[in-house]
């Protein structure tokens, strides 16, 4: 459902990255590792549409509607109407607009664009509160203004529910382990599990080979100095764990 | 006609009060409307009055069908309502019969009246209180000012609604006196809406608010576009009363708010709420002074705007702690969010504090949504015009939250939605 071809990309004149080349297809979850500032982050913000980078090369079609398309064609909404979802690795706090709010609008959007009909509210306080259950979250949580006075850990599971009420084709998971202890870091991937499927993607990027115990990918990927420098399965992770980063560069 | 011949002949039609009228029209014409040299009109011209704008509706220019058809979406049984058309009673929309625990009645004298004693001593006690051309001019014009006695340990039933309603391009100029006695409490909303037509409204209302009362209040600025306002309201605190207030505007070309408060008694308390949402060319100026009189009281204010467009708004928040004033408290807050790089907001506190024993903060900040919260937006499906909307809305939730009426609450939520889509559309 993803191609990317040969992709460059720069921040304030600086390229970040400098020619990825990667095939995501559904049902498949991928992993990218790598060392600070290798451009994992970078990735997953450009194909979101975030709108500080720019892209000086290459090619990334997405399919929608079956048929591959310009990603680039389409805005940061747009593009998460048609699926795709980034789990932040520093959700932003939003203060003034509750938690409920941002999560119907954001699922009625979706309807809309879909020319379906867009929930209540109380139909969607249904909706959301199975989805709760999933991440272990408290409905009280509903009512809190988006992230703010969240924990590290309260934040990531946000972003897992956002992604779970979303339900996107292709999610992309940003450190979404980093500052998780153990148990939020089990309930974060249980949720993650429960939402794969064979017509999902999943991108997950991570330092540490510790989520993949939780999260099996198909596929790890080393992200080095904006190149992917070597593929494989997850055996790759633990040799990474073992080795680091430094036999590759 | 001139200006000053409409006001002779209006004079000499009215039984009393001719000498208030006639001094304050002297007093007006000594000094004409204030203009940028005078420091508290440093950022707000009013430049584009004319003398004809200046002269008062009379009449009631309007059908009664038209009337209520004008009215019937702001007559909300929720609360009750007191109708004013082009500053004029209008019994028939008035819920008169309810509103039987407050004494209300007309004067052409109000300084005459009881209530006009009791609030000239107070303006005594607070020292010095120097109308200035613009209230002159409205003592002038105002044919009959409206007294409202809320008695002692009395309450009503649901928050009283004030409207006026404009449909003239004339001036409308109203003056009315609100005196609760100790232990009463009342929700009040003053609000203002008008045709699309060029008016001047020129507006006050004092309150007096005894030991122990409480008043929640609400003032909702929401003029035809192309409207003037001028507005003041002036509060006196008495001992352990209580004093909740908002001012709202999102309508009018030109809109000016002065907002008084004098704190007479200890313990006496005030939260000062400020909410501008400005568009197109308008331009917004609140001023605002808090004069802790006696020590032991606690002020807050918290002002916000949100501006787009090539609009204006002033902020200029004066806090006097007296000599001798000790333990007061005084907060002041003016934020500010710009969704236009043409769009300008000017705050300026001024604090004179005289007493050593004392907490006084203030604070003002201008700035723009962030970038970073509309991708959070954009990347959860949520369209950008949404999402600006959304989070500015969110900016100013806290002022709503500060309102303790539910009634009056959602009612300002939603006439806050209505003025930021109408906004939108505009720009």
């Amino acid at each position: 459902m993803l191609e990317i071809k040969n992709l460059h990309a720069s921040i304030n004149e600086k390229e970040v990255l400098r020619g990825i080349n990667l095939s995501v297809k559904a049902g498949e979850v991928h992993a990218i590792m790598g060392p600070n500032g290798s451009g994992k982050s970078t990735l997953s913000k450009i194909l979101a549409g975030h709108p500080a980078y720019e892209v000086t090369g290459g090619e990334v079609t997405y399919e929608v509607n079956f048929q591959p398309k310009n990603l680039f064609d389409f805005a940061a909404d747009e593009r998460a109407k048609e699926g795709i979802f980034l789990a932040m690795q520093y959700p932003v706090e939003v203060p003034g607009v509750s938690n409920f709010n941002f999560l119907q609008t954001a699922f009625n959007s979706i309807l809309k664009y879909q020319g379906s009909e867009e929930l209540s509210e109380n139909e969607f306080k249904t909706f959301v509160s199975a989805k709760m259950k999933l991440v272990q979250m408290n409905e009280s949580f509903l009512e809190r203004p988006v992230n703010v006075g969240f924990s590290g850990g309260e934040k990531k599971r946000n972003e897992i529910l956002q992604m779970a009420v979303l339900s996107p084709r292709l999610a992309l998971l940003d450190e979404t382990d980093s500052g998780l202890d153990i148990d939020a870091l089990r309930i974060v991937a249980e949720g993650v599990n429960k939402l794969r499927s064979k017509h999902n993607a999943i991108v997950l990027i991570t330092h540490y080979q510790r989520l993949l115990n939780y999260i099996k990918p198909d596929f790890v990927h080393v992200l080095a100095n904006g190149k992917i420098v070597e593929t494989g399965d997850a055996s790759l992770a633990l040799k990474l764990e073992k080795q680091g980063y430094d036999w590759l560069m | 006609m001139s200006l000053s011949n409409v006001f002779e002949k209006i004079n000499q039609s009215q039984k009393s009060g001719a000498n208030l009228r006639q001094q304050n029209f002297d007093f007006f014409k000594s000094q004409g409307l204030p203009t940028k040299s005078n420091e508290a009109w440093h950022y707000t011209s009013l430049k584009h009055l004319t003398d004809s704008d200046l002269e008062p509706e009379q009449e009631n220019l309007l059908s009664e069908k038209d009337l209520r058809q004008r009215l019937s979406n702001e007559l909300n049984s929720d609360f009750f309502n007191l109708v004013f058309v082009n500053g004029i009673f209008r019994k028939e929309f008035s819920d008169i019969k309810s509103l039987a625990p407050l004494k209300l009645s007309f004067s052409e004298d109000y300084p005459a009246t009881a209530t006009g004693q009791a609030i000239e001593a107070a303006k005594k006690s607070a020292g010095k209180i120097q109308a200035d051309s613009v209230e002159a001019l409205r003592s002038a014009f105002t044919n009959e000012t409206l007294i409202i006695e809320v008695p002692t340990d009395t309450s009503l039933a649901k928050p009283l609604h004030l409207i006026h309603f404009s449909s003239t391009e004339k001036s409308v100029y109203s003056k009315i006196l609100l005196h609760l006695q100790s232990g009463s409490k009342l929700s009040f909303i003053e609000s203002f809406i008008g045709d699309d037509k060029k008016y001047l409204t020129n507006a006050s209302c004092e309150f007096l608010i005894e030991d122990s009362a409480n008043l929640e209040f609400a003032r909702v600025q929401s003029e035809s576009l192309t409207a003037t306002h001028l507005g003041c309201s002036r509060f006196f605190l008495k001992k352990n009363s209580s004093l909740e207030t908002l001012s709202y505007a999102a309508g009018g070309i030109l809109s000016r708010h002065d907002l008084e408060i004098y704190c007479l008694g200890e313990q006496a308390s005030a939260k000062v709420n400020g909410l501008t949402l400005s568009s197109g060319t308008q331009h917004f100026d609140n001023h605002t002074l808090i004069d802790h009189v006696v020590g032991a009281c606690n002020t807050t204010q918290l002002y916000k705007s949100i501006l787009d467009g090539q609009s204006r708004a002033v902020f200029n928040g004066r806090v006097h702690i007296r000599a001798g004033a000790q333990k007061a408290s005084s907060e002041q807050l003016n934020n500010n969010l710009l969704l236009s790089s043409k769009a300008e907001a000017d705050s300026k506190p001024e604090l004179g504090i005289y007493a050593d024993d004392v907490k006084a903060t203030h604070g003002s900040t201008v700035g723009q949504l962030d970038a970073e919260e509309i991708f959070y937006f954009l990347s959860r499906a949520i369209p950008r015009a949404k999402a600006i909307e959304m989070l500015s809305l969110g900016f100013v939730k806290e002022i709503i939250d500060r309102v303790s009426h539910p009634l009056i609450q959602s009612w300002l939520q939603d006439r806050l939605l209505q003025a930021y889509q109408k906004m939108k559309v505009k720009s």
